[in-house]
């Protein structure tokens, strides 16, 4: 059709010039294709004039075949050039919306799919207002999603209570703030495991909720931070339910103790002995001698937490067994370090400051009670109670650990011992105790196939004979185990494996009065970390006597100790 | 730099002030209280203060506050309890730079004074 009007209107000298000029353009641009067919198009429509010319019976002139062919080959081009510009944007807006959407769904996925309720705040003019996109958990954690524009805090404000929200504030004010550390405020979100109640579809629900703000944008006055909303009531729910818990059973823990009667004189003793191993860990930390040997230091102050988690445990005060079970797991810890500084003592003063903490209120506690209870001859000895306690330690443990026990006591005669040696004599009978009950007393099956009676035996006697106290500790569990000492032996390299499995029992029973020497590797507020029997080894020196060991493998036990009367007091009551 | 340490348990004024001898920081006062705490600011000065929240008689808030208009420019550690969080937020809002958990351990202690005095690690 060009190629007719160009052929019969005349075309470059035709005042239809212009038109024709459009129609063409018009024609390539908009018939759909690529640069390829444009340029057919093009092709064809001066092929076609050429033809018209030649096969029509009124050709044009020469002259103005030639004009109009430059015309039609000039438009062509143009409009091939057209074309192909446009096709390209054409084909540019389709990616761009193609990507925009495939975005636009991999971020309503990522919206859909996340747990935590996401969303943005905008920071203007010291207000944070609640952008434009979020997740969807958010309207399943907090029942309704935020409508955008709005204030954050008033739309939170609902779920939190005025001083929340007064933390909050203070909160986004820190986190607003160019100069502070962000990594360093991370933990410090006032809405952390935070209850609140939810009302999803009309249903008031209770929940644990955590909000966590990070900031992406930097910049003091309008800054942008991702919000994100957890739901956290089953973790919560779960860790209150074993809280409470150990509440109840800390609760029968002080009625046993009432139940107990632990006479006045016995609590007075275990505060006392409390104190004498505060002060020994502190003058550790405190004087330079200990900081030329930091191992020794470490023994020291581990011997001294050990003895006070013990008698604690003794007394079933769970509370300062488990700040010193915390204290003693740090010394565990420190002791395995070959590279100890004196920068790792650090944190052992705060362990120290926080036992400190419990026992000068204990003591308070202490004092009152004994204000309370006054009761004369009894509250002279420190020991007074000590069978008792040691009874019901035994039989505590082999309730733990599924053992049974009789605990006799005979020809125990106290009266005679001053306080001042009283503590270390408990110590060596609680820790020989609980060895007995960990180590050496087999559970019933066990001792049933042994043909042993069900009941494992310990037996104590303490007599005061001329000028020397007496001790006498067995009990008829299964003795020493020779196999696990040899093998804990070899383990610390403590001599050459060939050479350590000739050792005479003997020998390797001193072992296990080394420091750091046990053969059960689990530790729980019973058993030692080895320092149990390196306690009777130091008590016994400090108060000057010796003992002996008789034993029969698989049969008994037997502790026998002497120590010489000049020691103690003889001023009966 | 002259450092100040304020904290209600002795042995643990002993044990921080032995730590940074070691780091070749001196120690130029210690305080168990808030009240000593701030006058012994004022006359010595320190660039920085450890201070431990919680405190018998005035708090380690209001010491913190007093410090920071006697002298705006020091650099206030506080050292907290794992559930005061909202008296540290309350505190960096006060000006304090940082803050460490008790138990405090050394190489935190370290990595805050390194970052103050704007060492790299």
């Amino acid at each position: 059709m060009i190629s007719l009007m160009t052929h019969q209107l005349g075309g470059f000298d035709s005042s239809y010039y212009a038109g024709l000029n459009l129609v063409m353009i018009a024609v390539i641009v908009l018939i759909p294709g690529g640069f390829i067919q444009a340029t057919v198009n093009a092709l064809l429509v001066i092929g076609s004039y050429l033809g018209l010319n030649l096969f029509l019976p009124n050709p044009s002139h020469f002259k103005i075949v030639i004009n109009n062919l430059y015309f039609l080959s000039s438009t062509a081009v143009i409009a091939v050039a057209i074309n192909r510009v446009h096709f390209h944007l054409i084909r540019k807006e389709f990616y761009t919306k193609r990507q925009l959407a495939v975005a636009k769904k991999e971020q309503d996925t990522i919206m859909n799919a996340v747990n935590e309720g996401l969303f943005i705040i905008h920071k203007v003019d010291g207000e944070f207002y609640i952008g434009e996109h979020q997740s969807e958990s958010v309207k399943r954690i907090m029942g309704e999603s935020f409508e955008s524009g709005q204030k954050f805090t008033d739309v939170i404000s609902s779920y939190f209570s005025l001083e929340k929200m007064d933390e909050l504030g203070e909160y986004l004010k820190m986190i607003s703030s160019k100069n502070v550390d962000q990594e360093m405020i991370r933990d410090l979100s006032p809405l952390e495991r935070e209850g609140s109640t939810v009302d999803l579809d009309g249903e008031k629900v209770d929940k644990f909720l955590d909000f966590q703000f990070k900031r992406i944008e930097e910049s003091e006055e309008n800054s942008d931070f991702l919000v994100s909303i957890k739901d956290v009531t089953k973790e919560v729910e779960m860790e209150n339910e074993l809280r409470e818990h150990k509440i109840k059973s800390e609760q029968e823990s002080q009625m046993m103790l009432s139940m107990l009667h632990i006479g006045p004189a016995l609590l007075q003793d275990f505060i006392q002995g409390v104190e004498s191993e505060l002060t020994t860990i502190e003058s550790v930390l405190r004087e330079d001698k200990y900081h030329k040997e930091l191992n020794h230091a470490i023994d020291i102050i581990f011997r001294s937490v050990h003895s006070v988690k013990g008698n604690a445990a003794l007394l079933d005060l769970g509370f300062l067994a488990e700040k010193a079970e915390e204290f003693e797991k740090r010394m565990i810890s420190l002791r395995n370090n070959k590279n100890l500084t004196w920068e790792d003592f650090l944190p052992i003063a705060y362990d120290l400051a926080a036992l400190q903490k419990v026992y000068s209120e204990m003591k308070e506690l202490v004092e009152r009670i004994r204000l309370f209870q006054h009761r004369g001859a009894d509250s002279t000895s420190a020991l007074s109670g000590l069978p008792e306690a040691l009874t019901l330690l035994a039989e505590k443990i082999a309730n733990e650990f599924g053992k049974k026990v009789k605990v006799v006591i005979t020809d125990i005669d106290l009266s005679g011992i001053s306080n001042k040696y009283a503590y270390p004599l408990r110590d060596i009978l609680v820790q020989l105790t609980r060895n007995a009950m960990m180590h050496g007393i087999e559970n019933p099956e066990t001792r049933l196939k042994s043909n042993k009676k069900e009941y494992g035996t310990i037996s104590l006697s303490l007599k005061l004979l001329d000028d020397t106290l007496c001790i006498d500790f067995q009990d008829d569990g299964k003795s020493f185990d020779l196999t696990a000492i040899r093998a804990k032996a070899i383990l610390m390299g403590k001599g050459l494996e060939r050479e350590i499995k000739d050792w005479t029992p003997s020998r390797l029973i001193k072992l296990i009065f080394e420091p750091a020497f046990s053969t059960t590797d689990e530790s729980n507020s019973h058993s030692g970390r080895g320092m149990g029997m390196d306690i009777i080894q130091q008590r016994v020196r400090k108060i000057g006597g010796h003992f002996s060991i008789h034993y029969a493998l698989g049969k008994f036990t037997q502790f026998k100790f002497v120590f010489p009367m000049g020691l103690f007091q003889l001023e009966k009551v | 730099m002259k450092i100040m340490i304020v904290d209600d348990s002795t042995i643990v004024r002993m044990v921080i002030e032995r730590y940074l001898k070691l780091t070749n920081i001196d120690v130029v006062a210690q305080a168990a209280n808030g009240n000593d705490a701030i006058a012994l600011f004022r006359t010595h000065l320190p660039d920085i203060v450890t201070l431990d929240i919680t405190m018998p008689g005035i708090d380690g808030l209001e010491t913190l506050e007093e410090m920071m208009r006697i002298n705006p420019k020091v650099k206030v550690i506080m050292i907290s309890a794992l559930n005061s969080k909202t008296t540290v937020v309350k505190a960096i809002n006060a000006g304090a730079v940082s803050y460490l958990i008790k138990p405090l351990l050394a190489h935190k202690l370290t990595d805050t004074l390194r970052k103050i005095l704007g060492e790299k690690p």
